[in-house]
């Protein structure tokens, strides 16, 4: 299971990456597409619109179940990756590549309560 | 495969592993004063004596020989073929199946009801079937709601009375609010104002006195305000009237009883709800798809699930998960009796013989006309007053004749309707006992 040291992660198994103009992108880990199994659909918000820490921001769909994507942080949307909406299967392929969107948030403090590589390889019972 | 009941030795053994003396053990947490006596405590009625009761009732039943009422409920020719056809064991008594892949056919009709649906609705997809008109269009509007996170609903008073009450009832606790839009000249007319922060408008084709709406006029308004167009459709009008998928609709419902399925009191019915592709995740109910096997084989499957709450759970926008398979096979069957063409005629023989009816009614200077709009098979009159109505309608009970529904918003008001099953000389012979009475 890769789990990327330059990235920060959540709880809920979306990770996040500081870019350098101050926004924040966020896709899901390696294990969370292994759990799913094959993607089929995602839905995304659209660009411009908000979205709330801890609350849903769209749903992904595999071949036998539907989960939500919890937002890591609260602000902006201020990208989304169309190409991944076309083609879900990407997620399977290579999770850290194919991003969902691209948050700028109204609080940086909240990026202080994510989970490291190593936190979240132990809650994932990945240590080793 | 057969049904093997358990065998008294099966049942003894069964106590025996469970430690109990009877079966009534099985119940002993139950406080006795619940326990209800056995239901039948006389020793019933000799198969001669069951006869004779029924044949004393029958004896006060009036045989309705011409059908002049509509309202919701039509009374068409019914191919024999299709009775014979959904009587086969296969077909009658399968519940949607737990293992649906395994009953290829059944997957096969639902399959092609919904091509048949979809082509008459001019929608892209429909789903398997919901319990009847009703019922589909609550599905709509719940739809609509989870589709555009708004719970204002608007709907023209041209509706069904029967469909706004059942929906009332089944969105009660569901946190919406609700607003009619009156009709001008029994025609719906919106503005932009009327459905302002809407999720969606809810318009009838034919509408209730049977007048045909200008759906792309209404679709317009919607469609600039992103408000949803939900058409409750008669499907037996797509014979000659544009489908509302052309005119503009983003979901389509409506009563599938027209399509080959009989009068029996009421019921049961047959809901159909269709949709715009966009909109295939919140399409709540089963969805049948074709697709090839691993041997590239054509074989039909239950596909995008995980909208359905077994799958979706309290996230799921609807927890219907049957569909009533045995009236959308009738529907299935007597679409591909009629084609297009037999469509095409019932529609329009209904069409006529209720420019005939009306046309002959008003001649006997008995009743008025209420509207000059286009109508379909179904229209609108008034008597001078409520009482001549109602007395005039229980006389033409005693000659058979059911005659047309009587409107409560309207004084003396009474809709007729008639389909492909009335004949002039019937027309004819009503207008006579009319005159007489």
């Amino acid at each position: 299971m890769k789990v990327p040291e330059n990235l920060l992660y959540t709880k809920t198994h979306e990770w996040l990456r500081q870019e350098n103009d101050g926004s924040v992108t966020v896709g899901i880990t390696d294990y969370a597409q292994h759990e799913l199994g094959d993607v089929v659909y995602i839905e995304l918000p659209e660009k411009n619109s908000k979205v709330e820490k801890q609350k849903p921001f769209g749903t992904i769909e595999s071949a036998k179940s539907v989960s939500e994507l919890i937002a890591p942080l609260s602000g902006d949307v201020v990208d989304v990756n169309e190409e991944v909406k076309k083609k879900p299967e990407l997620v399977n392929k290579d999770p850290y590549e194919f991003w969902f969107i691209k948050i700028k948030p109204s609080n940086r403090e909240d990026i202080k309560e994510l989970l490291s590589c190593q936190a979240y390889r132990e809650h994932t019972g990945e240590d080793s | 495969m057969d049904y093997i009941p358990h065998k008294s030795e099966d049942i003894k053994r069964m106590l025996q592993v469970c430690g109990l003396n009877n079966v009534e053990e099985l119940f002993s947490s139950i406080p006795p004063e619940l326990k209800k006596d056995p239901l039948n405590k006389d020793d019933g009625l000799k198969e001669i004596e069951i006869i004779k009761i029924f044949d004393d009732f029958m004896k006060d039943v009036v045989e309705i020989k011409t059908c002049l009422a509509g309202g919701g409920a039509y009374r068409h020719f019914i191919p024999s073929v299709i009775d014979s056809l959904v009587s086969r064991g296969e077909f009658l008594t399968a519940y949607t199946p737990y293992q649906p892949e395994i009953s290829q056919g059944i997957l096969q009709t639902i399959w092609e009801y919904q091509e048949i649906i979809s082509r008459l609705t001019g929608m892209d997809i429909s789903n398997a079937s919901h319990y009847d008109g009703s019922t589909s269009l609550a599905e709509a509007v719940v739809m609509s709601k989870a589709i555009t996170s708004k719970n204002k609903i608007v709907l023209s008073e041209g509706l069904n009375p029967r469909h706004i009450s059942v929906l009332k009832t089944i969105i009660s606790n569901q946190n919406f609010n609700m607003k009619n839009i009156p009709l001008e000249d029994f025609q719906t007319n919106i503005t932009d104002s009327d459905i302002q922060d809407a999720s969606c408008f809810i318009i009838q084709q034919p509408n209730y006195y049977g007048i045909i709406e200008d759906l792309e006029s209404v679709a317009k308004v919607c469609n600039r305000n992103n408000v949803l167009f939900i058409v409750v459709f008669n499907p037996i009008s797509a014979g000659i009237l544009k489908t509302p998928g052309e005119c503009g609709a983003d979901i389509v419902t409506g009563e599938g009883q027209p399509l080959g399925i009989s009068l029996n009191f009421g019921g049961p019915g047959l809901g159909f709800i269709a949709c715009k592709m966009k909109y295939i995740r919140y399409l709540p109910g089963r969805i049948v798809a074709k697709t090839n096997d691993y041997q590239n084989r054509t074989a039909f499957v239950l596909t995008l699930q995980a909208r359905e709450q077994h799958i979706r759970r309290e996230k799921a926008s609807s927890n219907i998960c049957s569909n009533h398979a045995l009236m959308a096979l009738r529907a299935l069957i007597y679409c591909s009796l009629l084609g297009d063409k037999g469509l095409k005629s019932v529609a329009l023989l209904s069409c006529q013989n209720a420019r005939y009816l009306k046309k002959s009614l008003l001649e006997t200077g008995l009743l008025e006309d209420c509207t000059n709009k286009p109508f379909f098979h179904e229209f609108p009159l008034k008597f001078k007053t409520d009482e001549e109505r109602d007395r005039i309608r229980k006389k033409m009970i005693s000659y058979g004749v059911l005659f047309g529904i009587p409107l409560s918003s309207i004084k003396g008001g009474i809709l007729f309707n008639t389909t492909e099953l009335v004949t002039n000389e019937e027309i004819d012979r009503v207008i006579s006992i009319l005159k007489e009475i």
